[in-house]
């Protein structure tokens, strides 16, 4: 279905935004993408959307080889697509109903076609009170739902959201990703959901692929393991210049984390606490002598 | 070799897509407005310049007729006569038409050149007007020679020429008419550039429809249609703006250049002597400017700026 084999893109001959990717997404899976700004969700996205090339390996998805896809033929490759985007991307003055359509007319499908597809798809996201509704009448949440109707209007075998509860509160959140996932058991479709949503991810069982400088650095259903390492990255780039510290100092930038995620200093005594008692924590613990060994 | 999904390839439709340039149109009315300014400006210029120039070429022309020479016949010839001196005329080696004119068509001739002042002349007859032939030379050069060999014929009452003055007036014409193509081509392109601009600016605010219709799968082709069933509509609506606004201006400056074109023996060439030519020039102007002018401009935004992903 999806297929990076030893994929790498670069920009402007010395920026890798991808390096050597290899991954491949059954028929059926539900994926999350996650990752820091720059870790190369961007550029894995347009690759699959088939709107950059890599500059080596190559990618298949739903049978079409990207690489070699003649220009002409772009389109129908994007037809066997849904795509869900963060600023749901409606025509602000189409009705919710010709935004749905839009993604069958485009393929010339007949109208009586049309309005029975078009009124299944709203049915399955909950939106068939609304047809007639112009995207500015209808909340984030209903947005993005009407969003995901028009991704699956066309029956797709993939459906890529990017970032689809960027827009959304908290608990219509939920409820989209939610929809995808009733979608995904429900129709079989494959879904891949780029988020940041840490949160969300946490809360389903499914596949994670984490991108970090261009590189796959996790991949599996392992989130207990996976999330963590991606949270001290992004609280790493959020405390950056002061707080941000390198991995390979252990103890110190155990403390500087536990230290930086309270509001009350008086909490800080508590993570050191955890340590041995009477530890420095400023001690690094390779500089401790060997047991029994003299100094010299 | 891997499995293929079946592509949904589908039919064109087009009044699907006719039926979106029309609703584009009533939707965005704001650049709809602004397009439609600029293309009537620019077919106002084109056509005001082309209608300049077709009353300076019949001044000219009614100034003096190039390489014309009038022999006027004398009263007392008879038809049999007349004929006579036609074929001779047409003997003389340098002359290449000879066409008579009676007296009642050169009357006929003055009273429409005279215009509205034609009223001076009523009650009058064309008795006073000799019976006369249309001579045309081929070679300017011989000019005077094929004069003075017809001025020598019998029955020739007398022979109205002017080489000299035709010379200089067919250099005049000839200039003019260079010049009138080289205006009319200048504004046509200066039209042109400014329509694409416009039109690249519509492109860059329909930027979120282009993109969502690539996102889902549109060809090229299906983008394309409805912009320039957008541009066909707003050039037939400039034309005929245009085309109104030209006749009304046409109309007042008819009135006033009257009285200096009666001096010249001339009259303001009627608006209805150009009107098919202007109507048919404006509507292949305007349709052609309208779907070109979107088609290329569409063709280049899309192979520009025609991305579906737009973040980080």
């Amino acid at each position: 279905m999806v297929e990076f084999s030893n994929v790498s893109k670069t920009y402007n001959k010395d920026f890798e935004a991808l390096k050597n990717i290899n991954l491949q997404i059954d028929k059926g899976e539900f994926v999350f993408v996650v990752g820091a700004s720059g870790a190369g969700k961007s550029t894995f996205l347009k690759l699959c959307m088939r709107e950059e090339v890599p500059t080596t390996g190559t990618v298949t998805i739903n049978g079409f080889d990207l690489n070699n896809i003649k220009k002409r033929k772009i389109p129908y490759f994007r037809r066997t697509l849904g795509i869900v985007f963060q600023d749901f991307r409606l025509i602000p003055d189409m009705r919710v109903y010709d935004n749905v359509a839009f993604a069958l007319r485009v393929t010339g499908t007949k109208e009586k076609e049309v309005r029975r597809r078009v009124t299944h798809a709203l049915s399955m996201v909950g939106l068939l009170g609304k047809t007639q509704s112009l995207p500015k009448e209808l909340s984030g949440g209903e947005q993005q739902r009407a969003a995901i109707a028009r991704a699956l209007v066309n029956g797709p075998e993939l459906i890529i959201a990017d970032e689809p509860t960027g827009n959304v509160d908290p608990q219509m959140s939920l409820e989209i990703v939610e929809l995808l996932n009733a979608i995904n058991r429900s129709e079989g479709t494959t879904i891949i959901m780029v988020t940041h949503a840490h949160d969300l991810v946490k809360r389903f069982d499914h596949r994670i692929i984490a991108l970090k400088d261009g590189e796959i650095i996790a991949d599996g259903y392992d989130k207990e393991q996976i999330l963590p390492t991606l949270e001290e990255d992004i609280l790493a780039e959020e405390h950056a210049g002061y707080y941000a510290a390198p991995r390979e100092m252990g103890a110190v930038e155990q403390f500087i984390f536990s230290y930086g995620k309270s509001d009350d200093a008086a909490d800080a005594p508590d993570a050191v606490s955890d340590a041995e008692p009477d530890a420095d924590p400023f001690d690094d613990p390779a500089d401790e002598p060997a047991e029994g060994g003299d100094e010299q | 070799m891997s499995k293929k999904t079946k592509l949904r390839k589908g039919k064109f439709n087009l009044r699907y897509l006719t039926r979106e340039g029309f609703r584009n149109v009533r939707t965005h009315k704001l650049m709809t407005v602004a397009s439609i300014t600029v293309m009537v400006s620019c077919l106002i210029l084109i056509g005001g310049a082309y209608l300049v120039w077709v009353n300076i070429q019949s001044v000219i022309d009614r100034v003096g007729e190039q390489n014309v020479i009038m022999v006027f016949v004398q009263d007392e010839a008879t038809k049999e006569q007349e004929k006579q001196l036609q074929d001779q005329l047409n003997s003389i080696p340098n002359v290449s038409s000879v066409e008579y004119v009676s007296r009642e068509e050169s009357f006929s001739r003055i009273l429409y050149n005279m215009g509205p002042s034609a009223g001076v002349m009523s009650g009058m007859e064309a008795d006073f007007l000799p019976n006369a032939f249309k001579v045309r030379i081929s070679d300017m050069d011989a000019f005077p020679s094929t004069v003075q060999t017809i001025q020598t014929l019998k029955n020739v009452l007398t022979v109205r020429q002017n080489g000299e003055l035709a010379s200089k007036l067919s250099n005049i014409q000839h200039s003019i008419s260079l010049m009138g193509i080289a205006v009319a081509v200048i504004l046509f392109a200066v039209s042109l550039f400014i329509i694409a601009n416009t039109v690249r600016i519509t492109m860059f605010s329909r930027s979120l429809e282009i993109s969502i219709m690539k996102a889902v799968g549109a060809t090229n082709r299906f983008i394309r249609w409805p912009f320039m069933t957008e541009g066909v509509i707003i050039g037939i609506i400039s034309a005929i703006i245009a085309y109104a606004i030209i006749f009304l201006m046409y109309f007042g400056a008819q009135k006033v250049f009257a009285e200096t074109f009666a001096i010249l023996g001339n009259q303001v060439i009627p608006f209805e002597d150009n009107m098919w030519i202007l109507a048919i020039a404006y509507l292949a102007v305007g349709i052609l400017t309208g779907a070109f002018g979107s088609g290329i401009s569409l063709a280049r935004y899309l192979k520009e700026h025609g991305k579906v992903v737009d973040n980080e």
